[in-house]
């Protein structure tokens, strides 16, 4: 198997960087300037230009990209054009953290409920209760978050007003002390972590329910029962981890979003996460930080499907790498 | 029984892991941000009424007077960083007024001027008898907030700074008429000198207007102790921006980018003194629905352009609430490319445009376009019918004269008739077989102007135009436009407070870089220069009420609407004085009512 890790991660090598060279030119070639702010009455037409030139964007293509390509090589991504020229990856470890934590406890509460619904209604199956988590999950399935978002807010925040909208503390949340301030973080993350993983946890519920049907079909299932285990055992222990397989491969698919953020969710909650941080530079045209987070995506999406295979392979000892 | 027991620990045993997990996730990012920046507030409420909350679209960029460029910036680092001058727009007039601690540019009427000179760093200053230099005298008991004192020196560092093109810093235009400037390079020898720490001279190389040796003197100073070791190629990117030495009203006690600006009050302050309100907090909230929320509830005081459609909604919802409008300085207006541009792009030639190429057909656009009613449907009370480029707020220079072209189909198709254009069969105007049709563009996340873009299509339809819309992405609009790939569009300008519309309708295309009409009319260029040679702004009266008839007649483009910009306030807040100038350009006078106190 360590072979084969090996193997894919270096077949991965190659293809990030195609994917970076692509993005590259990908981005030069969209309409826009990153001087486009300094382009405006009042401001010299020396600025736009003395600005270009700070950012290298004078050179004829071939010469910045192979500028560009010996500074990654040596680990350097450059400064960013539309955030006061920090280092890109500063700019990344700034945002990082906040993403990782929504995310983390939107996949945590997404699995968790998504897995006990899908179990219910599967053992359920064609109950009124299986009718009704099928209906009530396939609702919030098709909502879209940040419509969804919007509403929690009008009603959470506006009606009765439970929740914070918008931030990671209060003001002056430094002075609650460390339980205080922590308390207020999570206070403040109920609504989002809530908007996200409903949705989420719709989803994976229909795949768990689907899976979890054809799984307490088998005969397995039925020897089980039929040697007098108790039903809990049967189905947590002999009927889920089987029907867990095709969920393996959804947690593995999930990687890259515990990094790349949310970005609906971060914009209307104002969280400068990672999703933020991508779109702010699309349309700023911030060609280093745009690029740095499609190497952070797009290596994440790489390693989530290695991930996801070895993962397989772990719990499906039929698989063999 | 062993096994149901063991299933039982596992279960408690995996619950208990699933809560570790959670509780690590949470610690882990309030680690990142739960740092040194330790409030001295107290607790909840009383947190909040000492803190004013402004909710801000975006980060500021620098705070750092030489490199920061947007609006948040300036406000922030106005607060932070202590100026030559007190500047103040006089609502009388619509002249600007500077003050030093001993001499103002103009005496206000009583009851006009609010703002004191107190926090100038000038004690007074002399223009010379020929215009070409100005000699400040400064105040001796000004400090940084290191306790260093603020000399001339200061300001020569700084304005080399402002000047150096490896910063690029976006005001160097201010220092455009400095000896040598004219031949490329300014000469910071001859045109900044230092005799002492308290004179500080300016030199330039033509004779410069009062008012505007003013403004373009009194550009904010570094302290050039704390930067002069500082390298041009590293002062974007130098640590001393996050850390701001200033000698405010303010100083910055946090800046979370991307978050929340925190300025405390700075106790040490003189200039004028400290802030009357403890703490600011500027908090980024993108989306527009939130802060209006967050005013809603009351979770933040002050949102800026808030729409006119919401404004029934938030007063009834939360009646410690009010809306407050600065003067009129951004208009929309919709431009017709005046010459054939493909034409103009190739061979560098001027061919009237086959559209919008005669004044006659343009002045029968702006009659078919009902402006009231985008007025009335959209802006109601915050939006004013737009002549010309120069605003009703500046009163010293505006025409009062000009009546507006009013909205009257019949005549714009008259208009049309008399320049050979009639209805072809498929109703649609023609003239030698071109069909009156054409594509609108206008940039994307603008509702006012998409509701503007739909009444205008359907004017246009009513006299026999076919006006197609299509909204671009901000920086494509922009780049199609600078590149004069667009025949028609809707876009907005925002006005400086210095009349100098040379930019904007100079005949020289390639000076002129924002003449994206391609307007042509030497008679402009002429009334701009003749303007800029008066010593006196309000002599040169007489050559803006021409230009504004000439820009009437011409119509370049159409004039919509000028936009009244409308702030949503808490009514905490009091001694706040909104103006042309500024929403914040009085803040550290600003105090806010505790929350009991506010009256229901």
């Amino acid at each position: 198997m360590l072979i084969y890790i090996l193997k894919r991660l270096l077949i991965a090598i190659p293809l990030i960087f195609g994917v970076l060279t692509l993005t590259f030119f990908i981005i030069r070639l969209a309409p826009g300037d990153p001087a486009a702010f300094f382009i405006q009455p009042g401001i010299s037409p020396n600025v736009a230009e003395q600005i270009r030139a700070q950012y290298g964007l004078n050179d004829p293509l071939p010469i910045q990209y192979f500028k560009w390509i010996s500074n990654v090589l040596q680990g350097d991504f450059g400064r960013s054009f539309s955030r006061a020229q920090q280092p890109v990856f500063d700019v990344i470890a700034e945002a990082l953290p906040i993403t990782v934590t929504i995310a983390g406890l939107t996949l945590i509460a997404n699995f968790t409920i998504g897995i006990l619904i899908g179990i219910i209604s599967a053992v359920r199956q064609n109950t009124f209760l299986d009718r009704f988590l099928t209906v009530t999950a396939l609702f919030f399935y098709s909502m879209p978050e940040f419509w969804f978002a919007l509403m929690m807010i009008i009603l959470f925040a506006l009606k009765f007003p439970v929740f914070p909208v918008s931030g990671l503390n209060e003001i002056g949340a430094e002075s609650y002390g460390p339980l205080g301030f922590l308390l207020d973080r999570f206070w403040h993350l109920i609504l989002p972590v809530t908007v996200l993983s409903i949705n989420g946890a719709a989803g994976i519920a229909r795949y768990v329910r689907g899976s979890m049907l054809e799984v307490i079909r088998q005969d397995y299932i039925r020897t089980a029962r039929a040697k007098g285990l108790p039903e809990n055992v049967v189905i947590f222990k002999h009927a889920l981890r089987n029907a867990l397989l095709p969920v393996i491969t959804l947690m593995g698919s999930s990687l890259p979003f515990i990094f790349s953020g949310a970005l609906f969710i971060e914009v209307i909650f104002a969280f400068p996460g990672m999703g933020r941080v991508t779109v702010d530079a699309i349309f700023a045209r911030d060609y280093p930080l745009i690029i740095a987070n499609t190497f952070i995506s797009g290596s994440l999406i790489v390693l989530g499907n290695l991930f996801a295979d070895v993962l397989y392979a772990v719990a499906d000892p039929r698989i063999k790498l | 029984m062993i096994e149901k027991g063991a299933c039982r620990f596992a279960a408690a045993y995996r619950l208990t892991g699933f809560f570790i997990a959670v509780f690590i996730i949470v610690v882990l990012s309030s680690c990142s941000k739960h740092d040194a920046s330790k409030a001295k507030t107290g607790k909840g409420q009383s947190a909040m009424d000492s803190t004013l909350v402004i909710a801000m679209l975006g980060d500021a960029d620098y705070l750092n007077p030489v490199i920061g460029t947007t609006v948040t910036s300036s406000n922030i680092f106005g607060l932070i960083y202590p100026s030559l001058l007190q500047s103040e727009f006089d609502t009388t007039t619509g002249l600007m007024n500077y003050m030093a601690l001993e001499k103002k540019l103009r005496v206000l009427q009583s009851g006009q001027g609010k703002k004191t000179p107190k926090a100038a760093l000038a004690r007074t200053w002399h223009m010379s008898d020929d215009n070409k230099s100005i000699t400040y005298i400064l105040r001796h008991d000004a400090f940084w907030d290191d306790g260093k004192p603020i000399i001339s020196a200061d300001f020569k560092f700084s304005y080399q700074l402002y000047g150096n093109p490896v910063i690029a810093s976006a005001r160097q235009q201010y220092l455009a008429e400095l000896v040598g400037a004219d031949k490329g390079r300014v000469d910071f020898d001859k045109a900044i000198e230092t005799p002492d720490d308290t004179t500080l001279v300016f030199r330039f190389y033509k004779p410069v207007p009062e008012h505007l040796a003013l403004f373009h003197t009194s550009l904010t100073p570094l302290p050039a102790h704390r930067w002069k070791g500082v390298k041009p190629d590293e002062f974007r990117h130098s640590p001393l921006n996050l850390d701001p030495l200033g000698a405010g009203p303010y100083k910055l006690r946090n800046w979370q980018q991307q978050q929340e600006i925190v300025l405390a009050s700075n106790r040490k302050s003189n200039l004028p003194k400290p802030g009357n309100i403890s703490v600011i907090s500027f908090k980024v909230v993108p989306d527009y629905t939130v802060r209006l929320t967050q005013l809603q509830t009351s979770a933040v005081d002050v949102v800026e352009n808030i729409k006119p459609e919401d404004f029934t909604a938030l007063l009834k919802a939360n009646n410690q609430l009010e809306i407050k409008t600065v003067g009129l300085r951004v208009y929309d207006y919709v431009g017709w490319s005046n010459i054939d541009q493909a034409e103009y792009q190739r061979t560098g030639k001027f061919k009237p445009h086959p559209l919008f190429g005669s004044a006659q057909v343009r002045l029968a656009l702006t009659h078919a376009i009902d402006r009231e009613a985008i007025i009335d449907g959209y802006l109601k009370q915050y939006g004013v019918i737009c002549n010309t480029d120069i605003s009703p707020s500046l009163k010293w220079a505006y025409n009062n004269r000009m009546v507006p072209h009013p909205y009257d189909s019949a005549k714009a198709s008259n208009l049309l008739k008399a320049d050979g254009w009639f209805p072809g069969p498929d109703g649609i105007l023609q003239k030698n077989g071109k069909r009156f049709s054409f594509t609108l563009y206008t940039n994307s996340g603008n509702a006012r102007r998409n509701y503007a873009s739909v009444i205008i299509q359907q004017n246009l339809r009513a006299i026999g135009i076919e006006c197609k819309l299509d909204v671009q992405e901000s920086n494509v609009f922009f780049e199609n436009l600078q590149s004069r790939k667009l025949d028609a569009w809707m876009a907005g300008w925002s006005i400086g407070l210095e009349i100098d519309p040379l930019d904007v309708w100079g005949s020289d295309l390639k000076k002129s870089r924002f003449n994206f009409t391609g307007y042509r009319n030497p008679r402009i260029d002429e009334l701009c220069e003749l303007a800029k040679l008066k010593m006196d702004p309000v002599g040169a009266k007489p050559y803006w009420l021409e230009y504004q008839e000439i820009l009437h007649r011409d119509q370049p483009i159409t004039f919509l609407y000028w936009i009244r910009e409308t702030q949503g306030f808490s009514k905490r807040i009091e001694g706040e004085d909104l103006n042309i100038s500024g929403t914040f350009y009085n803040i550290d006078d600003w105090r806010l009512r505790p929350s009991a106190n506010v009256t229901q």
